[in-house]
Parts: structure tokens; sequence; C-alpha cells
């Protein structure tokens, strides 16, 4: 009996020391590897069969013993560590019930038996997170093998530190998801609960703690690498400066979804998040103020509350207590950041400042920017002094004339030109957002298709790649967010703005282009002392002055091919006009009114950052951005403007008795360098004359002018009906907002007055090119 | 960098209604009498610098040039608050201050007699700004000044800087009754020349519908210049909004005046304000509910429109812009918009694609109005023809018996003949036959079939 008894004391916790006695007073063969008594044969059958009994326990605690001290080891972290100190304790709690001297073998067992019980949970516990830890590690070898892609230094780093622990330990909530486990399935035994509360609630202390400092401070401590959520050092934040800034926080801290113990993971998003935030606070050099520290405090009461209470809450971890402590941990930091962004940080004056430069509410610098550089810009875009271009754009942003309650963030603001083609760049966009809706392709291949009968829309939303870009196309601006407000205005978010302003300044281009038009169509004197109004006899006041009479026929001609001119460019204007009206103000302002108000409602950053999603979604659908056949629709009728324009530009020059050659004869009084001989507006000469023989329109012939007139003409009015048309589809079907524009778009009914078969509204009553 | 506009005051009326323009300007923008901003407006979110720009101590100076024969109204100026406001100068006088006699002839000759200084004024002008928009001018073609210097400098102006724009807001004589000046019609017949040739937008504003709308609206019975020339102020300073508060359009004067004008000759554009109150005229106070609809309405009732016109069935608008100040809901707008359309309130020419355009913009905030919402409309409509026609009959039934003309021979432009005043009538008549024309759905190819 006193053998057995030393066989029990031998085996627990010193072993090391006392192995010498087992050795001398029993037969049994200690192996580290199968734990074997050998029993004396000589030995009383029925003790022996009750030391039989008794004997799987110094195996159990043995491989417990064994359990601990690898655990305890430096790398297996504080979880694991807590959890060995825990069975620690129950273990001494064991040996004492057995170091009472001089009791009988039957009492042993009597004593025993319920330890044997204990034992035998925690064994098959090991165990389990044994088993666990092989499959863990598995997979974790995959992941590690696909690692993150992080600058190359960063992941050497990472997998030295990672190929350490390898094979030796997994997360702490890697234990804690099998304690949590188990604890659920033996919830039958009161015992065994009891015993895996015990265990689950003590492991989870470190855990718990690191979690509350992380999502109480936005701190990590974790020695051991183990928390679910992990900084990846190493990441420089002046590596990202610029426009990475958001980029950087998503990398910064990752959630790692193995480590995360199965009764946090439905509110591992809210924890990540909670103390990502939290860091960026501190970041941003701001104190976690006073009535934070006291949620630290009660989170520790809660902790202790927790213990007692044990059962209860551990019934299901997840416990309201718990989620409760979370979700106010969430809030408090939501609503600290958003203080923190909207006070200090003025995010509402930074998107203002965004709506001011991308969606262009007070457009006035844009007119100005374009005076001074669309010389530049109309070269191909990588001719463009894209510096010059810069500096003109903050020469303009700076002007202190200029509205100095409105130009804040200046500084943010950069010119860049854009290597690619706007419209497939939309496309593409258009179409991944379809892809990730989950759509069907199928829309696509229609497109497709149809792009293929119809060359021009192919080549609208194809254009080949060698296609130059002129400047004016390529022009986008570049805005930096500094770093906390980068959280809401992101690349993706950028992105949208990006592809809107583009949209936008290309129809204030082609605006300002008509109203140009228009100037020097006006001031061209070609229409003006027109005599084809006056009643007919005053115009035959003369008639045996036939020579007269045909200058004056051919002079009438002249300006019936001026006024249809005039009269294309009306409707051009007018459409574009419109278009930017309903942009403007019944799209941008309406939506923004909406989009400010919820923004003040808006409590965590998640939902501001949803809000400013769907606000730029649906800005850039009412803007006709979201729609292929809208866009197509609306992007024939630009190329028609634009062809128009430089059709009118090389018309009126050609004909206009101010032409450069003429200049100096008539107006030689007007000393050169004065310089206001033309509108802030105007081309300069020499770059006009590139850009109009760039066009192909170079001086056209009379006969090629009426041509060219009459192709504008059909071709603007049947874009225009198929876009009223449209419109009117979509009006129908989606919003109702594009039945408005049509119904603005076409006021008096022109349009749908329009007879089918545009030919006869287009003739040209008496082809001007005969008599030439 | 703005798009400067400079302003050019001509004559009497010219003066006194820039006067009132400019100092409505100051209080919109909230610079004092003397030039210097005050205190409240130093954060403002208006463009100052197309109508101003700053002297070296800051102070705000007009980009204006006042140019009179007689020194009666300038003087007056001077004797202002105003006086240290603008640039001395741009100031001009005419030395020997005797006034044109409301002779457009002797108002011509004796410009062209200052020609040089007016140019040297101009160019100085427009060397100050960056990137010049264009000219305004202000003045009456009823006289002698306002309608021969006036007529002078838009063909100075005209031949000098062919690329900018020429915008004037022209007081039309009271055409419904006999004047104190008998030759109104020569003058205004000789000056309309230069309008429909030389400049690119005319603001017709007709002291017959002034007085009216005073007499109706304002219940001022007997209404003096200033305050008629309030209401000129008020359509001025609200014309200009969307270039010194922007917004997303209509930021630039061509862009506004683009779309009003489709060809070119027909540039002759009425106005219509609603609601005036006791800020724009004293005894208005008569508050009523504004509504964009409301707005809108009155804005295109005939008693509203800032000139006389007798339009006929046919009579049609080109293009209409409607300016729209205050707080309003775009939804409002367009509910409005299509309201018009139903109940037919404006009919439109049918040769191409015509609406009423509507820019929102923003009130001055340091100018207090009782009315929530104030409109002005700027509308192409095809009846001032009407109104054209009767300056036609009257210059006719004064030219039939060759009265008055005796002062106009003395000048160097008549000293050969009259042919002038035929050639300006014949001007005036082709410019009323195109407003015909602009009725009939064949406008644009008007006169191919006839003439071949």
């Amino acid at each position: 009996m006193n053998d057995l008894l030393y066989v029990l004391m031998g085996i627990d916790g010193n072993y090391i020391t006392r192995a010498c006695y087992s050795h001398d007073n029993t037969a049994s063969e200690l192996d580290l590897d199968s734990i074997k008594y050998d029993l004396d044969p000589t030995m009383d059958p029925s003790i022996a069969e009750l030391v039989g009994r008794i004997l799987p326990l110094p195996k159990y605690l043995q491989l417990i013993e064994e359990f601990i001290e690898t655990h305890s080891k430096f790398k297996y972290g504080r979880a694991q560590h807590a959890l060995a100190a825990t069975m620690r304790d129950l273990m001494k709690l064991e040996t004492q019930a057995m170091s009472a001297p001089h009791f009988g073998l039957q009492k042993l067992w009597f004593y025993l038996h319920p330890s044997l019980n204990t034992m035998a949970a925690l064994y098959s516990l090991i165990d389990a997170v044994n088993t666990a830890e092989r499959k863990a590690e598995s997979t974790h070898a995959i992941a590690e093998s696909m690692g993150p892609e992080f600058p190359a230094g960063t992941h050497q780093e990472q997998a030295a530190s990672i190929s350490q622990s390898r094979g030796f330990t997994r997360g702490g909530g890697l234990v804690l998801s099998v304690l949590c486990e188990r604890l659920l399935s033996f919830s039958g035994d009161p015992v065994l609960k009891a015993l895996y509360a015990q265990l689950l609630s003590s492991s989870a202390v470190p855990y718990n703690a690191m979690l509350s400092t992380w999502i109480h401070s936005g701190e990590i401590f974790d020695p051991y690498d183990e928390f679910m959520v992990v900084e990846t050092r190493g990441l420089n934040k002046d590596q990202f400066a610029g426009a990475y800034n958001d980029v950087y926080w998503e990398h910064r801290y990752t959630l790692r979804r193995e480590y995360v113990p199965s009764f946090l993971a439905i509110l591992q998003d809210k924890v990540l998040l909670a103390g990502k935030y939290l860091n960026v606070v501190r970041e941003c050099g701001v104190q976690i103020p006073e009535p934070h520290i006291r949620y630290v405090d009660y989170r520790v009461n809660n902790q202790t509350l927790q213990q007692a209470a044990m059962s209860d809450v551990l019934v299901a971890m997840g416990g309201e207590r718990f989620v409760e402590d979370i979700e106010t941990a969430y809030g408090y930091a939501n609503r600290t950041l958003l203080a923190l962004l909207f006070k200090d940080y003025h995010l509402m004056e930074r998107l203002r400042s965004l709506k001011h430069y991308f969606l262009l509410d007070q457009s006035d610098f844009l007119v100005h920017f374009l005076d001074v550089a669309h010389e530049h810009l109309l070269k191909p875009a990588r001719d463009v002094g894209v510096e010059q271009v810069k500096s003109l754009l903050e020469l303009i942003l700076r002007d202190p004339a200029a509205s100095p309650g409105t130009n804040t963030y200046k500084e943010d603001i950069e010119a860049e030109l854009s290597s690619k083609h706007f419209v497939p760049y939309l496309m593409r966009t258009l179409q991944r957002r379809r892809e990730l809706g989950g759509q069907p392709p199928g829309q696509n291949v229609n497109d497709v298709e149809f792009s293929d009968q119809d060359s021009s829309s192919n080549q609208i939303l194809n254009p080949s790649p060698e296609t130059t870009l002129d400047g004016i196309e390529a022009f986008q601006l570049r805005y930096t967010a500094p770093f906390p407000t980068s959280l809401i205005i992101n690349q993706k978010v950028l992105m949208k703005y990006q592809l809107t302003f583009r949209h936008l300044f290309q129809c204030k281009y082609i605006e300002r282009q008509l109203a140009d038009a228009w100037r020097d169509q006006a001031k061209s004197g070609l229409y003006n002392r027109s005599r084809r109004f006056l009643p007919k006899k005053t115009s035959h006041l003369f008639p045996e002055q036939s020579k007269n009479d045909e200058h004056a026929a051919q002079e009438e001609k002249e300006s019936i091919f001026m006024s249809r001119i005039c009269a294309l460019r009306t409707k051009m204007l007018h459409f574009m006009q419109q278009y930017m009206y309903h942009v403007g103000y019944e799209v941008v302002e309406q939506l923004w009114e909406k989009f400010e108000e919820e923004l003040l409602k808006a409590d965590t950053i998640e939902h501001v950052i949803q809000i400013h999603y769907e606000f730029q979604d649906r800005c850039m659908k009412e803007c006709m951005l979201s729609n292929v056949d809208m866009v197509k629709a609306f992007r024939k009728l630009m190329l028609t403007c634009t062809d128009f324009c430089r059709f009118s530009n090389s018309y009126t020059r050609f004909k206009s008795p101010y032409t450069s050659a003429n200049d100096n004869t008539t107006r030689g009084s007007v000393p050169a360098s004065l310089g206001h001989s033309s509108h802030p507006s105007a081309l300069p000469e020499q770059v006009s004359d590139e850009y109009i023989a760039a066009s192909g329109g170079a001086i056209l012939t009379t006969e090629q002018a009426a041509r060219k007139l009459k192709d504008l003409e059909t071709s603007f009015l049947r874009q225009m009906r198929v876009l009223i048309d449209i419109l009117k589809y979509y009006g129908a079907t989606e919003a109702a907002l594009f039945a408005s524009l049509a119904a603005r778009l076409d006021y008096n009914h022109f349009y749908a007055r329009l007879p089918p078969d545009l030919s006869i509204v287009v003739r040209a009553p008496v082809d001007p090119t005969a008599q030439y | 960098m703005p798009r400067e506009i400079i302003t050019l005051q001509a004559g009497q009326c010219g003066n006194q209604i820039g006067q009132e323009f400019w100092s409505l300007l100051c209080a919109e923008h909230g610079i004092s009498p003397d030039g210097t901003l005050e205190d409240f407006a130093t954060e403002g979110t208006d463009r100052k610098d197309v109508f101003f720009y700053q002297a070296d101590d800051e102070h705000y100076i007009p980009r204006a040039l006042l140019m009179d024969l007689e020194p009666r109204v300038i003087n007056n100026i001077l004797a202002s608050p105003y006086a240290n406001l603008y640039n001395p100068e741009n100031i001009l006088q005419s030395k020997d201050g005797g006034g044109a006699g409301n002779n457009w002839a002797a108002g011509y000759a004796q410009a062209e007699k200052i020609h040089e200084e007016i140019i040297e004024m101009i160019d100085r002008e427009a060397d100050g700004s960056d990137s010049l928009e264009g000219f305004m001018m202000m003045h009456s073609i009823a006289g002698g000044t306002g309608s021969g210097l006036g007529s002078s400098l838009l063909e100075t102006l005209n031949d000098r800087y062919p690329k900018k724009l020429i915008q004037t807001y022209s007081v039309f004589p009271n055409s419904q009754e006999t004047s104190d000046v008998v030759v109104q019609p020569y003058n205004s017949m000789l000056s309309l020349k230069r309008l429909t040739l030389n400049a690119d937008s005319v603001v017709v504003l007709d002291n017959a519908a002034l007085n009216r709308i005073a007499a109706d609206t304002l219940h001022i019975q007997n209404p003096n210049f200033a305050q008629t020339n309030q209401l000129v102020s008020t359509v001025m300073s609200a014309s200009t909004t969307t270039l010194r508060y922007p917004g997303y359009m209509n930021n630039d004067l061509v862009g506004i005046v683009a779309s009003l004008i489709p060809t070119p000759r027909c540039h002759y554009l009425m106005t219509s304000y609603t609601p005036f109150t006791g800020e724009q005229v004293d005894k208005a106070k008569s508050v009523r509910k504004t509504t964009v609809l409301d707005v809108m309405r009155r804005l295109l009732q005939p008693k509203n429109k800032m000139v006389s016109t007798n339009p006929s069935k046919k009579s049609c608008y080109i293009s209409i812009l409607n300016i729209i100040q205050g707080d309003c809901d775009p939804t409002d707008v367009h509910k409005s918009l299509m309201r018009v359309r139903e109940r037919r309130l404006a009919q439109f020419i049918p040769w191409g694609p015509a609406s009423i355009q509507v820019a929102l913009s923003k009130k001055s905030p340091y100018v207090q109005t009782a009315h929530r919402v104030s409109g002005l409309m700027l509308a192409n409509h095809t009846s001032i023809g009407s109104f054209f026609k009767r300056t036609c009959d009257q210059y006719d039934r004064l030219r039939k018996r060759n009265a008055f003309l005796e002062q106009y021979r003395r000048e160097p432009m008549f000293a050969d003949g009259l042919d002038e005043f035929d050639d300006s009538r014949e001007v005036v008549q082709e410019l009323i036959s195109e407003y015909e024309a602009c009725e009939s759905p064949d406008y644009i190819n008007w006169g191919s079939n006839g003439q071949s």
C-alpha cells in the first residue's frame, strides 16, 4: 500500500527528484512514452485489482505534469500559462487530499475516485488541445506559405518569428475555443462543467486582459503573439505617406481568424475596429480621455464578477455582460473617433471641400483654371507638362481674392494626368460592380455584341490604346486626405469622386467651348449685317446693280449657313446646360443635403463610410454614370458636341474678318503687347492652328463644311432623341429624376415634334455649295 | 484670376444707375462706402474681384469708368459718401462741361474729341485685369450723352477689343407719352443701330414700364429717378449674382449670355424681377407669400416686365433664364416648371429646343430681405420687336416732317447728308423683321427660298 502511495507521491509534482523512490519500491517500470506499471504478482489479488483501478491516475498525472511542463515554456503564450497554472493548482488540491497519512487502501480509493474522474477529464482535454493544435498547425503552415504580401523585409521578420513558434504553439484563442467547446459538450455533468468553467475562466484572464486593453485603449500587449488581432510591424507610416494612408490602416492591424476564440467569433469585427479606432485616436496624439478609464475599471469589476458567477456567465461564454462590454467599448471607440474626426479634423469641412473640388459646387475655379491652362491641356496628354499644369492650378486655388471662405484645404488638391481613357475605365468599374453584385455577366455580352454591330459606339467604349488622350481628357485631381480623415476618405471613395469629376470636367469643358463658339460667332460679324430678313422690296432696292446683288446673295447664303451653325450650337448648349443643372441642383445638392443630415446622425465609423458610399453611388447613378446605355448615349452626344466645336471654330476663323492674317492690318493701331484683343478663353493663335489641324478639319472648303454641318445636325438630333427616350425609359422604371431631366431637355416639345425622318429637318433648302 | 468685367457709365442716366448699382453691390459684399471691407464680411464666399479690385491699402475699388459731358451728376456722386470709392483717374468729364444738349450727334462728336482719353482709360483698366471677360455699359438712349457718347464707346470697344463681350443696360425712353426731349426718337434710332451692330447683349429697360411697376406694385404715383434707378440697379445686381456668388453653373458671363441669345442679332433681353421690397424701393411694404411657383408665375406676367410690349398671338420666348435667389428646393423648381408648361404660361420658339433655364443663386448674407425667394427673369422674347416698331413709328413721324434736323446737321457726321439716319432705320427694320421671323418654324432657313 505504501508503494502505491509512493507511486502517487512520486509522480506528483516532483517526478524527477522522487524518481528514485518509485524505482526502489515498486516493480513498475516508468517510461515517458508509454507509462506502464508492472504490479508485483505476489500481491493480494484484491489489492491488485484496486491498485489497477487507481493506476491510471498516476498515468494521467504524469501526462498532465508533462503538459504543464512544456506549456509553461516561454513560447506558449499567456493563455496556456494560465491554463497550466490552473491545472497545477488543481493537482495540488488532489495531492493535499492524498497527503493525509494513515489510511487504508480502501480509504485511498474512496478519496482518489473523484480525482480520478477529474484527471481523466483533464487528460482528455489535453488530448483535445493537442489535436486541435496539430490541426491548426497544419492550416497555419498553409496560411503561412501563402502569407500576406507585405514588403519583403517585413515578411522575413514575420516569417522568422512565426517559424520559431511553429510546432509548439497556437494562439491562446485556440485553447480557449477548445475549452469552450468542451464546456458546452460536457454541460450535462455538473462536476466536469464546473471544472471546465474554472479552467476556462482562469485561463481566459490574460486573454481577456489583452482584449480589454485592446478594446479600451487600442494597444496590443501581446508578447507571445497569441492575440486575435495582430499588428503588422515594420509598416512605416511614412512609407505610405500620401494616398496610401488608408491602405496602411487596412494592413496595420489584421484579424487572425484562427486565433479568435469561438465565443468571440460573432464580435470579432467589432473588437478589431474598436481597438483600431482607439489606436487611431492615440496616433493622433490625443489622450484617451478620463471617462474611458472608468470603463476599464468597470471591466475589471466585470471580470471578478464573472469569476464569481462563473458558471452562469461561462455557460454561454459570450454571455450578455461580455457582449455588452465589447459593445460599449466599440460604441465608445466609435464615438471618440467620430468626435475627433468631426471636431479636430473637420471632417465635414473636408467632405465639403471634396464636394467643392470634385463635384464643382462652386465651379468658378475651373473657369479660371481653364483660362490659364487650356493651352497646355489641348496637347496630347503625354506632351503636357504636368508640373506646369500643377502650378497653374495652384495659382488659381491660392488666389487670395477668390472667395476666402471656400477654398479650404486647397493645399491638399493637386492636378494630375491620368493615363487611362475615361470611358473604358468607367465601364470596367461598372462591370466590376455588376459582377460583385452577383448578376450574370450576360448583359455585358449583349453590350459587346451591340457595340460590334455599331462601330461608332465600339469606338466610344473601347478607344484603341493608340488613340492619344489629350490633356483635357486626362486631367484629374489628386486629393490627399491627411491621416485620420483618410479612414473615411479612402482610395475607393476618391476613385469614385475622380470618375465623377472627370466626367463633369469634360462636360464643363464642352459647355465652355460652346459658349466660346457663341462668342466667336457673335463677334465674327458674319451674321449681323445680313439682310435676309428685310421685306423683299427693300432688299431689291437696287435691282439694276446685278453684281452687287450677286454678292448680296452670297452673303445671304453665308448668313443662313451661319444661322444653322448658331441653331445647332444653341441646341447643344441647351442640352449641356440642362444636364449641368440636373447634376448640380437636382442631384448633387439634393443628395448632399441628405448625406450631411445622415452623417450627423451616424454614430459609427462604418455607418459613416457606408452612407458615404451610398451617396457616391447615387450621385453617379443619377449623373447617368452607372448605366451602360446612358453612358453610351451621353458620350456620343459629347463627342458630337466636341466635333461641332472644332468645326465651328475652324469655320468662323476661316470666314471671319478677324483672322490672324488680317489682325495687324485692320487694327494696326493696337499694340500687339496689349494682349486684350482676344477673350481669355480664346485659343492662342498658334495652338489653335495646330489644334484645328489635328482635328482634321484644317480649312474646310464650303462643300465640306456644308456636308459636315449636315452630318453634325443629323447625328445630334438623332442622338438627342435616343437619349431622351432612354431617360424616359429609366425615368419610368428606375428614378423619376431621369424623367424630369427628359422633360426639361425637351421643355417645348421640340424633339417630340421632330418627324421620324430627320433628313427632312436638316435639309439644306438650297445647297450653298452649288453657287461656288 | 477672375473673369473681370469693366463697367462703363455714360451720361446722366448711366451714372445715376451706376451709382445705385455700386452702392447695392457694396452692401451685398459688405464693402463700406469708402471701399474698406466691413469686419463682418471678411470670411465671405463671394467673389468680389469680378467687379472690384484692391488698392495698395486693400480697399476695394470698382472697375468702373464714369463718363459724362456735363459735371452735374458726377459732382453729385463726388459729394456723396461714395466719393472715395472710385478711382479718380477713372472719372472723365468733358472740359467745356456743356453737355450734349440731348443731341446724339453732339454727344457722338464730343466723344470723338476725347477719344484718346477714353481709350487711355479703358486700356489702363483693361491692363489691370488678368482675364477680362468683357464690358458692361449703362446708359440711356434718349438724351445726348448716353446715346451719343455711348454709341461711340460701343464702336470703340468693338474695334479695339474685338473678342470681348459687350453687354449694355440701356434705358429706353418712355415711348407711350411725349417727353420733354422732342428729338428722342432720333437719338434712339441712331443708338439702336449701334446697339444692334456693336453690342453682344442689350438689356432693355423701358422707362414707361419702370414707372408702371413703380406705380402698380410699389404704389408710388410719380416715381423719381432715384426710385426707378433702384429698380434698375436691383435687376443689374441680380443678373450678376451667379458671377459674384459662384455656384454649380453660370459662373461666367459668356455662359449666361450664350444660352440666351441663339442668333447673334437677336440679342435684346427683357427683364422682370419679383418681389420688389422696401429695401429696394421705400414704401413697398406689402409682403406676400413667395414660393418658387409664385415667383416664376409673376416673372412671366407682362405687368412685371420692365419693357412695355404689345405681344401678338404668335409672340414667343426664344429663351428664358430665371435667376432664383434665396433658399429654394430644386424639386419645387421642377414642379413649377412643369406647372408653367401645363398652363402654357410661356410660349416658345418652334425651331429649336427652348426652356426656362434656372440658375439657383445664393443671397447676399449681408442684406436682409423680407422674402424667402426672389427671382429675376432674363428673357429673349420676340415681342420686343413691337417695342422697336413703336420707336420706329415715332421716328417716322418726325422724319417725315424733317422736324428738328437742323441741330444734327450742324455736327460733322451729318454735314454731308442724313444717310446715317436712313441706314439706322434700315438696321432697326431688319431687326424687327428678324424677330418676327423668329416666330416661324422656318426661321433658321429664312429667306433662302425667297432669294433664289
